[in-house]
């Protein structure tokens, strides 16, 4: 018996021994995250300029056409999956709502190791998805539902250490994929429907330690603390949603922020800064060093989480170190970005039917507003666009070689809304909006909804769009082969675009609505294309409204599947 | 890691049982005691506004609902960390209950009082609007009605399971708990 069990022991050992061998990892480095190798995707927007770029060209507008499905995964899960498939020397890692994280052989498809979070009963999601990992050496970085960051070995799947970043019972959760920079981790915290006071956070990567936290409402005494009155900056929002973008070359990292709570803005008069702001934080101490407010004193829920894109495009000759974002608000924004943080305006239009700023200042650019179209709280107003605004949370893609910027557009939807008096609780809805009452506006004889835009950032002019019937919940991907991928649509097809012209080149039905980010890697030469099928959340409450006012029946079946494409 | 968690807890667990120390010093040992589910023995008291955290007496319920949470009574610990701890009481004539509802009624002279999870199980939104003409709970984020009389069973929206009913009595002119829910709190898992 003991010779048994000694001899099993060995045989571990071995078998230990030689997995360690096969599973040599390619440990990923700062200098690796600052420019990433085409054939991997290491972060959500696969470059930290938020890009979303893939500089594969194997793919491309030539052969796209004979694009096939070459495996598939099922994750088991239904709701919203979101995150892109993060590849690093053939090892992809996805993760769904519920917290579940996947690691996959990226060529193959075959599972090296899967973790599910143990999710507290009473944990109530209203966002039930995840937007992906982060990389760091050789530990994969995961936030979330409950807030907290977990990091795992990569290679074995085991826990290495997990830090609670916030209370999850006072209304705190994460959904976005951690941005790793510097030795650090950065997330920031969802809940700005529950009265929470949002704020950007940093961990040692290597020990989970914190290493410091920014809230993006300032306490009394601090610069823009005179924006909020009374104690409303305690509950006041403005969460952080969407992973932030980062310029090594400054060590500014770029956060956009949400609205301020309760929704309406006259329960908080004042700009309520750092609301609907991009923030420019400095990575290694979290000091803010520079903001750009989009629109003052919210009151349509048009968060403004995107990070922006650090694109630097041409104005009068001149070459700008830029931002662009294109804002739920419905303006498309081109911003300065200086070296000390601060942030300059540099012009803005309207991408989308917008009939709420009747002006935008010149100098910078804050808007001025039509009151009517302001709700408040007793006081209904309707306003364009809708609160799910111009574009929600999906990401757009910029192309160096087009020098276009791709947006995931909803046009001709307004939105109706009145504000109610809501009593704080800690942990409760803090929305203060008549939720009987809500209700989306179409656009009387408009034919689309749903647009893929494309803006030449260097004029400011619209090179195309393409239209589709119904709304549109797509994080888009362009790559170095001149072509734009992109799902989003109710009807569950995957499509790609000619990035120069947007003319459909192929199309692939899937098993659900696809609000996953799509990325691309390549293994052994050979370059794939993967997205997670799996609607949900809010792409299905905006399908849901679209059906109360009869304007469709499709359904759009849940669950979750991972698509891998190639050529 | 689920594993590893729950270890942990029973071990937290196991030490204050050696020590013979009674439910509370455990509780107040706890990184959050006010998130223990209802415990038989606790009174429920008035959730909101005002009166919070003052015990319910079974003559202020009338038509209206009320929204309760129970309290440790010893050591008057409410336990409102969670929406899975909050209640909604009910007084409804006792003949206008279903057999399903009257196990559950507490019975009042010819009315009974009831007991509703305030957790939708749907998604888990609060569950805090309410038809008085149908005597329906309402809940806000999908518009689920759950009709009290019926065991809130689900009359309409997209909720398919009824609210769960915990299990009380009168002691003294209050509220206590005796029993535990009815079924799960809250949505199922996703």
């Amino acid at each position: 018996m003991r010779i048994f069990a000694k001899s099993l022991l060995a045989i571990a050992a071995a078998v230990t021994f030689a997995a360690d061998e096969a599973d040599e990892y390619a440990a990923v480095t700062d200098e690796r995250l600052r420019s990433p190798e085409a054939e991997n995707w290491l972060m959500y927007r696969g470059t930290y300029d938020s890009h979303g770029y893939s500089a594969l060209a194997q793919i491309n507008a030539d052969n796209v056409a004979d694009l096939k499905p070459l495996w598939t995964f099922s994750t088991g899960l239904r709701e919203g999956h979101q995150a892109p498939p993060v590849v690093n020397d053939g090892r992809m890692f996805i993760t769904t709502p519920n917290n579940h994280l996947l690691a996959l052989d990226a060529a193959s498809g075959e599972l090296l190791w899967s973790y599910q979070r143990d999710l507290p009963e009473d944990l109530w999601q209203m966002h039930p998805t995840n937007r992906g990992v982060g990389l760091y050496g050789q530990l994969v970085f995961m936030a979330t539902a409950d807030c907290y960051v977990v990091a795992f070995d990569a290679v074995s799947g085991d826990v290495v250490w997990e830090t609670e970043i916030e209370d999850y019972g006072a209304g705190y959760y994460m959904t976005l994929a951690p941005l790793v920079a510097e030795g650090k981790v950065l997330v920031g915290v969802s809940g700005g429907e529950f009265g929470i006071r949002g704020f950007v956070a940093a961990l040692d990567a290597k020990t989970g330690e914190q290493a410091w936290k920014t809230y993006t409402i300032p306490a009394p005494g601090e610069p823009g603390s005179e924006s909020w009155p009374g104690d409303s900056w305690k509950t006041g929002g403005v969460p952080v949603w969407i992973t932030g973008a980062y310029d090594p070359a400054t060590k500014l990292t770029y956060w956009g922020t949400g609205n301020g709570g309760p929704w309406t803005g006259d329960t908080r008069p004042g700009d309520n800064l750092y609301s609907t702001s991009v923030l420019a934080l400095d990575v290694d101490s979290g000091e803010l060093r520079g903001h750009h407010q989009y629109h003052w004193n919210d009151s349509w829920d048009w968060d403004e989480v995107t990070a922006p894109l650090l694109i630097d495009f041409k104005r009068g000759g001149e070459t700008v170190n830029g931002l662009v974002h294109p804002g739920r608000n419905g303006y498309l924004w081109f911003l300065e970005r200086h070296a000390s943080g601060s942030i300059g305006f540099v012009d803005a239009k309207p991408y989308v039917k917008q009939d709420v700023f009747t002006a935008i200042d010149a100098q910078t650019g804050r808007p001025s507003y039509d009151e009517s179209k302001k709700p408040g709280v007793g006081k209904g107003a309707t306003f364009c666009p809708s609160h799910w605004g111009g574009k929600d949370w999906p990401p757009a893609a910029f192309s160096p070689r087009t020098r276009l910027l791709y947006v995931p557009a909803n046009d001709n939807v307004c939105g109706y809304m009145a504000g109610v008096e809501e009593e704080y609780r800690a942990g409760r809805m803090f929305m203060g909006a008549d939720l009987d009452t809500f209700t989306l506006v179409l656009e009387e004889g408009a034919e689309s909804i749903g647009e893929l835009q494309a803006w030449h950032v260097d004029t400011f002019e619209e090179a195309w769009t393409v239209p589709f019937k119904g709304h549109n919940w797509g994080p888009v991907l362009a790559t170095a082969g001149d072509v734009v991928f992109m799902g989003g649509t109710s009807d569950r097809y995957f499509r790609a675009f000619d990035a120069k012209t947007g003319a459909e080149l192929w199309r692939q039905r899937t098993n659900s609505g696809i609000t996953g980010v799509p990325s691309s890697y390549a293994v052994g030469g050979k370059q794939y294309i993967a997205v997670l099928s799996g609607w949900g959340v809010d792409a299905e409450r905006q399908q849901d409204a679209f059906r109360e006012l009869g304007q469709t029946d499709l359904i759009v079946p849940q669950g979750g599947v991972l698509w891998v494409f190639g050529l | 890691m689920a594993a590893k968690r729950f270890a942990t807890f029973s071990r937290r667990r196991t030490i204050v049982a050696v020590g013979g120390a009674a439910l509370a010093p455990w509780a107040a040992a706890a990184r959050r005691p006010n998130r223990l589910k209802p415990q038989p023995g606790d009174i429920l008291v008035h959730a909101f506004g005002e009166a919070a955290s003052k015990p319910i007496g079974i003559a202020e319920l009338g038509a209206e609902p009320a929204a309760a949470f129970p309290m440790e009574p010893a050591t008057k610990l409410v336990r409102d960390g969670s929406l899975h701890n909050q209640l909604t009481l009910v007084r409804l004539p006792h003949s206008a209950l279903s057999a399903k509802a009257a196990r559950f009624a507490v019975v009042d002279g010819d009315h009974a009082l009831l007991a509703f999870s305030a957790a939708c199980t749907h998604t888990g939104c609060e569950v805090n609007g309410w038809n008085a003409e149908a005597k329906r709970m309402v809940c806000p984020c999908h518009g689920s009605e759950f009709d009290v009389a019926d065991a809130a069973k689900v009359v309409n929206g997209p909720a398919q399971k009824p609210l769960a009913m915990l299990e009380v009595a009168i002691h003294e002119g209050l509220f206590q708990v005796t029993g535990g829910f009815s079924r799960r709190v809250g949505p199922e898992p996703l």
